[in-house]
């Protein structure tokens, strides 16, 4: 038996496990929209509540100290020494200890993809639309496997409305699903998607269930995601995301 | 004249690289993209060590297996290597050994380091699989696997052994002594085959 066949078979039964990947990466991000609509929720009830029991201004235990910059709150990791790891991984090589050298790679590619998301998160805007980021939501991920791919996310919301921002770059899944968004009969499926252009860019905007949804190939390997809670009607969508720098972004990501 | 010669010869050699030579120059490049602060350049190059360091990992896994299991012989031409596997991070290997005068054959399949693997080998070895789908659980060398039988043209062993993010296949085809397929699959290296992969 060929090896590519081999391969396209082992391939054809790890697809059946793609699109609940996919739907996994986007259940997440829309049970995190919904989270952050919840607090902002919460924060209205909460003060209504203050207001009437004549409470008004005191902080609730959510909102105490112990986040504000004292002892023993801990720091983020930092990201892997990309410079170290590949002096190791060229030590490593060189006697042929290929165990270490693989680790050391893989180490050095997290660390880049981490630097790379980093960069995106602090080219994009702080709030849009009257929806402020939130910086704890703020979050970059990478598996350190070459093609697997990392992801960078933003949250931002109002009083009104939420939108989750996201990235999946280098990810063999984004092929697929860029194929299947370009596919005229998918685009026209009872008036729920729809094509638009963002900054030359192809896209494709889905409504449901009150929630508008566009997704952004970028070249062949990336994606950008916006999620957006509560937003008035799609014109608004197409605004908004006309203020995300794509064609910068598709640039960082090194895509064409 | 000179000039043609010169291309020629770098031609050869830069086509000649060892494996091992492409991820020292891989590894050059992210490392003098990185210095530039091209992140882009950086990643791409670490990607491409990686999987030449794949390629070197691979050759090593197919030295370390036997020429011969049983009555059966390597097919050594037959021997086959791919990395990234078309776009899932990893490495695939690949022996077959045949049975000179009878219509039996072994195959040893390795999908090794594809985060998708964990799941998948987890999930076909797990004793809760193993119940609802009649597989038995032993042990090779040392690993444990889930064995299933099944008959087709000809009766097939089917060995599964999980381990990190990595699958190890054995398929015994032809051979009707369970037994017989146990003790065979005992004498290829896998604890040597884990310790070169992880």
């Amino acid at each position: 038996m060929n090896i590519h066949f081999k391969i396209s078979l082992l391939l054809l039964s790890l697809f059946c496990f793609l699109p609940n990947s996919e739907a996994q990466l986007l259940r997440k991000i829309k049970q995190k929209a919904e989270r952050a609509v919840d607090r902002a929720v919460d924060k209205v009830i909460e003060k209504e509540v203050d207001k009437a029991l004549g409470v008004e201004g005191t902080e609730t235990s959510d909102n105490s100290s112990y986040n504000s910059g004292i002892e023993g709150e801990g720091k983020k990791l930092t990201p892997p020494d990309v410079a170290m790891h590949i002096t190791r991984a060229n030590e490593a090589v060189t006697q042929a200890q290929y165990t270490d050298a693989k680790f050391a790679i893989q180490q050095a590619i997290l660390g880049v993809e981490l630097e790379i998301g980093y960069a995106i998160l602090e080219g994009l805007p702080q709030s849009i639309n009257g929806m402020n980021f939130l910086e704890e939501e703020d979050q970059v991920s990478s598996t350190g496997y070459g093609f697997v791919g990392f992801t960078v996310g933003r949250v931002y919301e109002s009083n009104n409305k939420a939108l989750q921002f996201s990235i999946v770059s280098n990810n063999i899944l984004v092929n697929s699903y860029s194929g299947m968004i370009s596919n005229a009969g998918y685009a026209s499926n009872e008036g729920d998607y729809k094509s638009v252009m963002i900054d030359g860019n192809k896209a494709i905007l889905q409504y449901s269930g009150g929630n508008y949804e566009l997704g952004i190939p970028l070249g062949q390997s990336s994606l950008i995601v916006l999620d957006c809670d509560g937003f008035a009607d799609e014109s608004e969508v197409i605004q908004v995301a006309k203020q995300f720098k794509v064609n910068e972004i598709k640039a960082a990501l090194g895509e064409q | 004249m000179k000039n043609i010669f010169l291309l020629l010869l770098f031609g050869f050699f830069s086509f000649s690289l060892s494996a091992q030579e492409q991820v020292d120059e891989y590894l050059a490049d992210a490392k003098s993209s990185y210095d530039v602060g091209n992140l882009e350049d950086t990643r791409f190059a670490l990607q491409q060590s990686l999987n030449e360091l794949y390629v070197l990992i691979s050759k090593e896994i197919l030295a370390a297996l036997p020429d011969q299991l049983g009555a059966a012989k390597a097919v050594s031409e037959g021997d086959q290597y791919n990395g990234a596997l078309m776009g899932y991070s990893g490495v695939f290997v690949d022996r077959t050994y045949e049975h000179p005068d009878q219509d039996q054959s072994v195959q040893v399949a390795l999908v090794h380091d594809s985060p998708l693997m964990s799941g998948i080998g987890s999930f076909l070895a797990s004793p809760v699989m193993s119940m609802a789908t009649g597989r038995k659980r032993v042990k090779i060398d040392g690993y444990k696997a889930a064995l299933e039988e099944s008959e087709g043209m000809t009766k097939e062993y089917t060995f599964y052994i999980p381990f990190d993010q990595s699958l190890i296949t054995l398929t015994f085809n032809g051979y009707d002594n369970e037994t017989e397929v146990i003790g065979l699959a005992n004498q290829l290296p896998i604890a040597k085959v884990v310790s070169i992969a992880k």
